[in-house]
């Protein structure tokens, strides 16, 4: 440097506090700095030669690395390197997905290094760890547009209710108890994941039937199934037994994937809700009609995904975070042109008895 | 005042069953005719297919095509039609993308029912004058 002072290498990394990986052409890592190294593998051999999506234990990757499965196509950080060989800087917000549904945030940017390494050209990424910004920010703004617009309906429905003839105020005093009660419930949905995030949950076991909890959740759901003119059908195959978990979670994984359909299905469509038995289990389902696309299949989980735009929705998240993380229980899905779309969660008979 | 003559057919598009309540008492106080609703962004486009509607009132943010998304189609489709979008003040920045798509005004749902009263004034006396109808 003219006039400058060199500045070795590891001192360098050693102050950068964002992670930083240098990437070869076959998507290894070659190199990382110590923040990378703190956070991933205390040495440079446990994360050399191996990939970025291979050491978060990516769920696209297991044996196969970064690029190769199809839904890499959607990663943050590959198309970041593709924006890099055109644009010299690659920038993209890129989450990375565990097989347990953890999730790593980044904000990625990548740079050309320069350089040829065995493997070709050598890229340096920088990993900004963006996930707990990112997850407020994302609560905030679906907690709050949520709350807001059924308080609003509220204000404005007594404001109608003012002028209203006697049958008509009838109506509106329904509609206001049942806004009422929605906003209720949104609270406290929005609390339950607050707290279920920070591992503070306590459950409250008690025992169900699983005929008798899929009846309170086509009640429960009765107005937006109604109104939306939808269908329930329920299939209940599993009779005469009791299952332990906590009601009031339980309800409100169901009540999340029974949304999910409501809101993914179109006007006249059925919705099966169903449950079996399984060896020490039971499993319920929800199933539509509509199919997902392989894109959305990708981020179905993830906590700030949403076909209803950016920001909003996170109940296949929540749903899977409470069954998984409190009930014992196990989320998953299956989305075909012939079967429509289905999820499923199981649940052990005994809480007590459940392996951990 | 430059008012458009004849009744005004309305297609209104929410996902919370509340918010059609409220906006479809506002609009039927008004005179104004609410021809078809829909709770998805799917049956909204066929909702204005089916109606082309004066004005079709539309939430941005629906189930399974966005209304942003919808408003582009329905452009496309048909490059007068009169598309309003029904948010919230937190979607702002996606207001100002359906105006760049063509949206022709916005409706805030978070006012009073007055105020929301006399937007949806405002953008009928804006409409093109229909044809007299005596």
């Amino acid at each position: 440097m003219r006039n400058g002072v060199d500045c070795p290498a590891d001192v360098l990394s050693a102050l950068v506090s964002d992670q930083v990986i240098l990437l070869d052409d076959g998507l290894k890592i070659v190199g990382a700095n110590r923040a990378f190294r703190s956070e991933h593998g205390p040495a440079a051999p446990e994360v050399a030669a191996r990939s970025l999506g291979e050491v978060l234990n990516c769920r696209y990757a297991p044996g196969g690395g970064c690029g190769k499965a199809g839904a890499c196509a959607e990663c943050g950080l590959l198309q970041a390197i593709e924006v890099s060989r055109m644009a010299d800087v690659g920038e993209q917000e890129c989450r990375i997905l565990t097989a347990d549904g953890t999730a790593f945030d980044f904000s990625v940017r990548v740079l050309p290094l320069g350089v040829t390494g065995p493997d070709g050209a050598v890229w340096a990424c920088g990993l900004a760890d963006t996930f707990a910004r990112k997850r407020l920010r994302a609560l905030e703004r679906a907690f709050f547009h949520d709350v807001t617009n059924l308080a609003v309906g509220i204000r404005g429905m007594f404001e109608i209710l003012e002028n209203a003839g006697s049958g008509e105020g009838a109506d509106i005093r329904a509609m206001l108890q049942g806004s009422a009660n929605k906003l209720v419930d949104e609270i406290e949905r929005w609390r339950t994941l607050r707290v279920a995030e920070n591992g503070d949950l306590r459950l409250w076991c008690s025992s169900l039937s699983p005929d008798g909890v899929l009846q309170m959740a086509v009640d429960r759901y009765q107005e937006e199934t109604s109104s939306r003119h939808l269908k329930i059908v329920t299939e209940k195959n599993f009779s005469g037994c009791l299952f332990e978990t906590d009601r009031e979670l339980f309800m409100m994984v169901l009540g999340e994937l029974l949304l999910n359909a409501i809101e993914a299905s179109s006007r006249d469509d059925t919705i099966t809700l169903g449950s079996s038995s399984g060896e020490g289990t039971v499993a319920f389902y929800v199933k539509n009609s509509a199919v997902l696309s392989p894109s959305v299949q990708a981020h179905v989980f993830e906590r700030s995904f949403t076909t209803k735009g950016s920001g909003r929705g996170v109940g296949t998240y929540r749903a899977k975070l409470i069954a998984e993380r409190y009930l014992k229980g196990k989320v998953w899905f299956s989305s075909c042109a012939s079967e429509g779309t289905t999820f499923y969660v199981s649940f052990p008979l005994s809480m007590t008895n459940a392996r951990e | 005042m430059f008012m458009a003559a004849g009744p005004i057919r309305i297609v209104l598009a929410d996902d919370e069953i509340h918010i059609r309540y409220l906006v479809r008492s506002i609009i039927r106080a008004e005179g104004y005719t609410v021809v078809g609703e829909a709770n998805n962004g799917e049956d909204a486009l066929a909702m204005y297919r089916l109606h082309q509607p004066d004005i079709i009132l539309m939430d941005i943010n629906l189930p399974l095509k966005t209304g942003d998304n919808v408003l582009a189609e329905i452009i496309r489709e048909f490059p007068d039609a009169k598309v309003v979008m029904l948010t919230m003040v937190a979607d702002v920045e996606t207001v100002k993308r359906c105006l760049e798509l063509g949206a022709t005004d916005y409706i805030l749902k978070n006012n009073s029912v007055e105020a929301i009263r006399q937007m949806l004034r405002d953008i009928v006396a804006s409409l093109p004058q229909k044809e007299a109808t005596v």
